[in-house]
């Protein structure tokens, strides 16, 4: 057994564990038809291109690089900073939303609590925590 | 004139009482913002008779802050005195800023020299003291002390984005780029055993954002 071939056994296992944890996912309702198709196409190729690595010859070819796995190395990188940054996004967009909500809420309350009957509407002037 | 003090406060229901009881000695407008208090800190507020706002879960003192000041300049505030809630700033220290407001845009409490203040604070703030003097032309002797006032006007301009520790340091970067007329005033600091400030990391990330926001914005 040379070592591509434990590469090559290991990007299987990966890809079939992630296609199973993504129908999982699906099974839940977390996400979509539409999600699952993107993600079982993403995991279905990882498998193709990890039983039949010279499916990429014709892009790695023009590239230049010396091995495929190095290749795959750029590649996921690449894929990994892009996630990264998604991620990152995402998070401070959901940390806003939180924010805003929050504050929202405790003014409404508060208005509640100043004048019981109909509420004084101060929350009107609440201000969004835009940056 | 319309004078509130904002207090954040999150799990203080140990301190919160007597702060509030020495605040009300000196001004009646008082919000504090419970900062998704586990404890019975909004009790002991409302208790105390002030405006309590509450938010549901931890935003941090910078977002709760700015609840608190966006309410009292919602109900025509005209100067805003900002003091935690942990009973770490002396109340009879009001009387000082309110008369400092009325002349200047802005007063920051400076706290004195500490002995109970760990060595590696105090050098951490110093290099943050002298980071934020160097790159935005300021004298600013004590840029972390959150015992602070400002006039509504300032207030809007000041406003700051952070949710976290951060605010203090963009509270001056704004003061320093909109240059409004501040003054510092010394204050006591009472160190309680538990420590809830800025870490060691908080101020390496202190330093990194004053040097960007003089980069970027």
């Amino acid at each position: 057994m040379n070592t591509t071939f434990w590469i090559q056994f290991l990007g299987i296992i990966f890809g079939l564990a992630m296609m199973y944890f993504t129908f999982v996912k699906f099974k839940r309702r977390e996400i979509s038809n539409n999600e699952l198709l993107f993600w079982f196409l993403g995991w279905i190729v990882l498998v193709v291109i990890a039983i039949v690595p010279s499916a990429l010859d014709f892009i790695i070819g023009p590239l230049n690089f010396y091995r495929r796995l190095d290749f795959f190395v750029v590649l996921g990188f690449f894929v990994l900073l892009g996630m990264g940054f998604y991620n990152y996004s995402l998070t401070k967009k959901n940390e806003r939303k939180l924010d805003k909500f929050v504050r929202q809420e405790a003014w409404a309350n508060l208005s509640k609590a100043n004048s019981p009957e109909n509420g004084d509407g101060t929350s009107k002037n609440f201000k969004d925590n835009k940056p | 004139m319309n004078e509130w003090v904002v207090i954040p406060a999150h799990n203080e229901s140990q301190n919160l009482g007597s702060v509030l009881t020495e605040v009300k000695k000196h001004l009646f407008n008082i919000i504090v913002v419970d900062d998704g208090s586990k404890d019975e800190t909004s009790t002991i507020a409302q208790r105390e008779g002030a405006s309590v706002l509450r938010h549901k879960v931890n935003l941090g003192k910078g977002s709760a802050l700015k609840t608190g000041c966006d309410y009292a300049l919602a109900q025509g505030a005209e100067k805003i005195i900002v003091i935690d809630g942990d009973g770490q700033h002396d109340p009879q220290e009001i009387p000082r800023i309110l008369e400092g407001l009325n002349n200047y845009q802005v007063v920051l409490g400076c706290r004195q020299g500490s002995k109970n203040m760990p060595l590696v604070f105090r050098l951490g703030n110093s290099f943050i003291n002298r980071t934020i003097n160097l790159l935005y032309g300021v004298n600013i002797k004590d840029s972390q002390c959150g015992y602070r006032g400002f006039t509504s006007s300032a207030y809007k301009k000041i406003r700051w984005n952070a949710s976290d520790y951060f605010l203090e340091t963009e509270m001056i970067t704004k003061l320093a780029k909109n240059k409004l007329s501040y003054s510092q005033i010394d204050i006591k600091t009472i160190y309680n055993d538990r420590y809830k400030g800025t870490t060691i990391l908080d101020g390496v990330k202190i330093v990194l954002k004053i040097i960007g926001w003089r980069l970027w914005r």
